[in-house]
């Protein structure tokens, strides 16, 4: 580690000192017949603080000192205001409300979940609940599948790569989070194609601006996953069986030391499947060299993954609102059983990655101003093994022995990388008035890499293992942002400016002795977000972006061998605009109804120029998209033919995502093409029933049941005059088209009486459809899921 | 408020969309097929995805491929092809996935599977092959061996056999330097009943370094028996040819004789890029005769050669940089690139201005069908084919969008 990431850890860390200026309210809320009563919103008139009851009506708000008017609200109960004054302490209040008899039969929701606040933002958030689905065995996938704008395709099983578009941008354009802290640290240990939904709260889908307080250089957007964090002792553990021999088991849970403000805590995931699914792959005669199509079983695609993470925490003294300490481990092995395309099998490359974490996180409030400062130090090994000289068939069957290559390549590769990677950020809130609020963040990510690959290539011209040269790669992230609200909060605007620096350093030279190219940039985005409301959940709000990806190391620098450098590569740009209104469609915000949408216009687009024999990351072509999303939602307690809960959803999204600016006459005729290999039309719906007290007191019988739609794309450019319209084939004689689509998943869960112990069957591709969310790479047909859970309050 | 009316839109426009029409595309190909010329052309330079299209009559102008009608999608097109007996031979297939695929051309035109010999290790630069007539040919498929010639029956697309030059040609035993030995990997062409491989001495499995000796290596077998004749050296000489078809590394000339280009080794000071020869009747170089590329590209620096030439005459025409490559090998597709006649015998080279530079994003070089001399080039602004008569050059066609990677008279 160098020593500027200690400096920076050190003077993080630093912030854990000093001292105090908030206190504590804490209480409980009843009806006026002595019972508790959940989800009252508490809430401080003079600043942006407040929280809800919990189910036993008790809430903890955590409030800087001085004198405050609480507002206490619920549906149904007229709402109460009681002054306070707090100075350094803790302060207990017994509230009762009285119920508001003449207006129960028109209610109006006046509190508003922490999600719902978050899907009112003036900038574009989607927020998607995992709490409610953690009674299924639904995959992150499947959970953002269910947003507009949003596509996640997945190459085969569990564990294989996840590609997920947010209005029409992919790739490296998207940067994920949890907790607000960008993802880097923890790699693939929050990967979504294997991260279980049970230690998720929500996941946060921004589509176009992030806030301040994800500092990062998203292109177009990202997801941000929160965690569970409650005040209540808990554990919940899950076990479940699957098809493929897919086992999995996960636990959280939380023990609050009595008589202290300490708490610990622990999550952690096992998982492990064969992914041993039938697929249809081609077998070469061996005789005559043709081909034939079986069904074969996929024989070398396992996984096995542990993640294990503790933490201890410290809330509500007088030098820390929260500190947090955490320690992780994270083990993941994969079997790799095809390349891009399935056309040749492989039989022994493996991937493996193993990492260390320790972090820290503190919150203070010093009067106004909020403080957050997170820090982490990762140790991660990542290794690729392609040493055999055996080749497979998809049978599993050697059918060459004594290749002088690799399975993946001309080359065999046995690749260890070690990385040292320092995360540190900064985010500080300041509420100067109900008008007016500011807002600062720095995100700094620090990686050290080196490696080994003995039986790999060397820099041309030298005998040096490129990946033996040290590399690093430091990325330093500022904001600052305003947001102020106006009009009695009908008007609300957020505004930021974001600085994005890099430093980077590589082997890279190119018949070169080994010494790192090293390179540094400086770029400025900015952004701004409008909203109007017309009342309290229907509004307008657009805003606009200017956006920075850099350039990661590999496209700066290539791979040292036939991935030439190209020191002069700029960062993508992208001119994000979104425009969005949402309501509720009656007065008991039963429906809701959203339209949005957005345009892009994406500049200087990093793709990789194969030549004969070189390649090249070069900046090339300009991306224009437009598009539509639109979603409606109900939630309805219950219906007149069935007593249980029903909601639902259903969404639409068209996204029309062009290239322009080709360029060079070589790619004119791609002018005004879709950019390939994206989804442009997709829809899904769904439902979820549930019922209480069906077979005996207090039980639950939920049903869910989703469709998602995706029309036929293509894989590579197709000439506009060439493309179908939206309702029809392409007008083209072609093999590469990655036909429509049609998935059906469903599930039933079952909750034992007054118990908390579910059980739950989802089946997944009901129709046991053929889906190919890459090209000619099967995913599973029809599976089955059998998960047992248990939670303990 | 009804929630009946969006759910019956939503399962509409759903309905709508699952109802869409599959277009079959026919297979029938009756024999008479009104394409006469077939272009290969790259329209994405980052995947290297392109079309074939096929033409009635010889195509002139400016053509817009995107206009036609009878094309096939391709998911590389920048590798090249060859025709025999009106059918197009590829070493990928639509998908770019290695082995020899097929196409013939139907009733309207439109280029048709017509079978596919798939080969285990998936490589660069796919298969290479020569066609010798509608029952056999040979082609290359290293996970059968590195020494091994497979062969194949055109019309049925079949593997039927290989030939194993193991015995004849490996050195692995007399020098433990060799790590890979590869035979037909780059070259491959029949003259005269004779099969003329590439033979490579290696320290590790690339097309660009590592050669054991500065020497290139051919193997002669004779096409009746399948059998061994000669091992023929050239000293000074490295690299045989370079595998992508369109690069027509080997050439004939009008008295059979084979001229062979070498690129030299990428990496190291001395890269003998030259071009030998083997007479006609002869199956040893001739060891009198050699073409050094290197005196014509100007100034100092690396001086590699990419991309034969085509001769008649005792003239080979060729393109040359007009700069040694940068160290970095910046400049490889650079417009830089100067269309000459070269004499053989006198070693003088002639610039033909009126022949465009080209930038090498098309990598076909030039050819003779016939006695007429086809010239593929590309530039930023153009790409198309001339032709040259030996006084004056002519522009056939040029593409308004693409890089033309292949030009092909199909009758």
């Amino acid at each position: 580690m160098s020593l500027n990431k200690l400096n920076c850890s050190i003077v993080l860390l630093s912030f854990l000192v000093i001292q105090i200026g908030w206190s504590q309210i804490e209480g409980q809320v009843i009806s006026e017949d002595e019972l508790p009563i959940p989800g009252v919103s508490v809430f401080a008139k003079e600043t942006s603080n407040g929280t809800y009851t919990d189910v036993d009506g008790k809430f903890v708000l955590q409030i800087p000192d001085g004198k405050y008017t609480l507002i206490i609200s619920s549906v149904g109960f007229r709402t109460q205001y009681i002054d306070v004054i707090v100075t350094n302490n803790i302060k207990t209040l017994s509230i009762k409300l009285d119920k508001k008899v003449d207006e129960l039969s028109e209610v109006l929701v006046v509190g508003k979940s922490l999600a719902q606040q978050k899907r009112e933002e003036a900038i574009n958030i989607d927020v998607l609940s995992a709490a409610n689905i953690r009674t299924r065995s639904s995959s992150p996938q499947q959970l953002l599948n269910t947003t507009s704008g949003v596509k996640v395709r997945q190459a085969g099983g569990l564990g294989s790569d996840t590609q997920i578009s947010i209005n029409g941008l992919q790739g490296n354009a998207i940067r994920f989070f949890r907790d607000d802290i960008p993802l880097d640290y923890l790699g693939r240990a929050f990967d979504l194609s294997i991260l279980p939904l049970d230690n998720i709260e929500q996941v946060e889908i921004y589509k176009g601006v992030l806030p301040v307080a994800l500092g990062s250089d998203a292109l177009g957007g990202g997801i941000n996953i929160v965690q569970r964090n409650t005040t209540k002792d808990y554990l919940d553990v899950t076990a479940s069986a699957g098809s493929f021999n897919t086992y999995k088991t996960t636990m959280n849970g939380m023990y609050s030391i009595p008589n202290s403000k300490i708490s610990i805590g622990l999550t952690g995931y096992y998982i492990n499947s064969e992914n041993n699914f039938k697929n249809e792959a081609p077998i070469i005669n061996q005789d005559t060299g043709n081909r034939s199509f079986e069904d074969v079983e996929r024989f070398h695609d396992g996984i096995e993954s542990i993640f294990f993470e503790v933490n201890g925490q410290i809330k509500n003294t007088s030098w820390a609102d929260m500190l947090t300490f955490r320690a992780s481990y994270f083990d993941l092995n994969k079997e790799e059983q095809n390349g891009v395309l399935l056309t040749n099998a492989f039989g022994e490359v493996t991937s493996s990655e193993k990492s260390k974490i320790v972090s820290v996180r503190y919150k203070k409030g010093f009067g106004k101003l909020e403080t957050d400062v997170f820090a982490a130090y990762t140790e991660r090994n990542n290794t690729l093994i392609d040493t055999t000289g055996n080749r497979y068939n998809f049978r599993g069957e050697v059918v060459q022995t004594n290749a002088t290559g690799g399975e993946l390549g001309p080359f065999k590769s046995n690749i260890h990388l070690d990385f040292d990677i320092v995360t540190a950020r900064l985010y500080l809130a300041y509420p100067v008035s109900d008008a007016l609020a500011l807002f600062a963040s720095h995100n700094y990510i620090g990686q050290d890499r080196i490696g080994t690959n003995p039986p790999g290539q060397t820099i041309p011209g030298t005998d040096i293992d490129p990946l033996t040269v040290p590399a690093s790669y430091d990325r330093n992230i500022s904001a600052l942002g305003i947001d102020i609200n106006a009009f009695d909060t009908h008007f609300k605007n957020t505004f930021s400016l974001k600085r994005y620096a890099i430093n980077t350093k590589a082997a890279a030279t190119f018949q070169g002795d080994g010494d790192p190219f090293e390179t540094s940039d400086d770029q400025y985005g900015i952004s701004n977000a409008i909203k109007w409301s017309f009342s309290s959940s229907t509004f307008l709000r657009s805003s606009y972006e200017y956006a920075i990806r850099i350039p990661e190391p590999d496209e700066f620098f290539g791979d040292g061998l036939f991935i030439q450098s190209n020191v002069l590569l700029e960062p993508e740009r992208s001119h994000n605009v979104n425009l969005g209104f949402q309501a509720n469609l009656d007065t008991k915000a039963k429906y809701n109804l959203s339209l949005n949408g957005f345009y892009r216009f994406q500049e200087g687009l990093i793709f990789l120029r194969p030549q004969v024999p070189f390649s090249r990351y070069e900046n090339v072509d300009d991306a224009e998209v437009l598009g539509l999303e639109t979603s409606f939602k109900g939630n309805i307690p219950n219906i007149s033919i069935l007593p249980g809960r029903l909601s639902f959803y259903a969404n639409i999204t068209y996204q029309d995502i062009r290239r322009v600016n080709t360029g060079t006459n070589a790619e004119a005729a791609l002018e005004g093409s879709r950019v390939p290999n994206i989804p442009f039309f997709f829809t899904s719906l769904g439902f979820d029933y549930e019922q209480s007290s069906i077979f005996q007191r207090k039980d639950k019988l939920r049903f869910f049941s989703t469709y998602n739609y995706t029309h036929q794309f293509y894989l590579f450019g197709l000439p506009k005059s060439q493309e179908g319209g939206l309702f029809q084939d392409a007008s083209v004689n072609s093999t590469l088209i990655i036909p429509e689509q049609h998935v059906v998943d469903a599930g039933i869960s079952y909750k034992w009486g007054a118990s908390n112990f579910w059980i739950n069957l989802d089946v997944n591709n009901l129709l046991d459809a053929d889906i190919f969310d890459e090209f000619r790479v099967p995913r599973p047909g029809i599976n089955y899921t059998i998960r047992l859970r248990y939670l303990i309050n | 408020m009804k929630i009946t009316k969006p759910f019956i839109y939503l399962f509409l426009v759903t309905a709508l969309l699952s109802c869409s029409d599959d277009d079959n595309t026919t297979n029938d190909n009756n024999g008479n097929t009104p394409a006469d010329f077939a272009i290969l052309a790259e329209l994405d330079l980052s995947t290297q995805s392109g079309v074939i299209a096929t033409f009635d009559g010889t195509p002139e102008g400016i053509l817009n491929l995107t206009e036609n009608q009878t094309s096939l999608q391709l998911s590389n097109a920048r590798l090249g092809g060859r025709i025999f007996d009106g059918a197009l031979y590829r070493n990928v297939n639509d998908l770019a996935e290695s082995g020899l695929q097929k196409y013939e051309f139907d009733a309207n035109g439109n280029p048709v599977d017509a079978g596919f010999i798939a080969i285990t290790q998936e490589g660069q630069y796919g298969a290479n092959f020569w066609i010798v007539n509608s029952s056999k040919g040979y082609y290359y498929d290293q996970s059968r061996g590195f020494l091994k010639i497979q062969i194949f029956n055109p019309t049925s697309m079949e593997r039927t056999g290989e030939i194993d030059l193991t015995p004849d040609v490996s050195k692995m035993a007399d020098n433990p330097t060799i790590q890979v030995e590869k035979s037909g990997e780059r070259m491959m062409i029949v003259r005269d009943g004779k099969l003329f491989v590439d033979v490579a001495y290696l320290l590790e499995d690339d097309v660009f370094t590592g050669s054991v000796y500065d020497s290139a290596f051919v193997a002669v077998i004779d096409v009746a028996s399948d059998s061994f004749e000669n091992l023929t050296e050239y000293q000074g000489a490295q690299g045989v040819s370079f595998p992508p078809l369109n690069m027509n590394n080997v050439n004939t000339d009008e008295n059979g004789d084979l001229y062979i280009a070498t690129m030299g080794d990428m990496f190291s000071g001395e890269r003998n890029a030259k071009i030998l020869r083997i007479r006609n009747g002869e199956t040893s170089f001739d060891q009198d005769f050699e073409l050094d590329i290197e005196p014509y590209i100007p100034g100092d620096g690396i001086k590699w050669y990419v991309g034969g030439g085509a001769i008649r005459n005792n003239i080979l025409y060729t393109y040359i940089m007009d700069e040694p490559y940068a160290p970095d090998y910046s400049n490889y597709t650079d417009l830089n690139k100067d269309f000459y006649a070269i004499d053989i015998n006198t070693k003088v080279a002639t610039l033909i201005p009126e022949v465009p530079k080209t930038d090498f994003e098309c990598i076909a070089t030039p050819y003779f069908v016939g006695n007429t001399l086809y010239i593929p080039y590309s530039s930023p602004t153009t790409s198309g084919i001339y032709t040259y008569d030996g006084t004056e050059a002519t522009s056939l066609f040029e593409l308004n969008g693409g890089v033309i990677q292949g030009f092909f008279g199909l009758q």
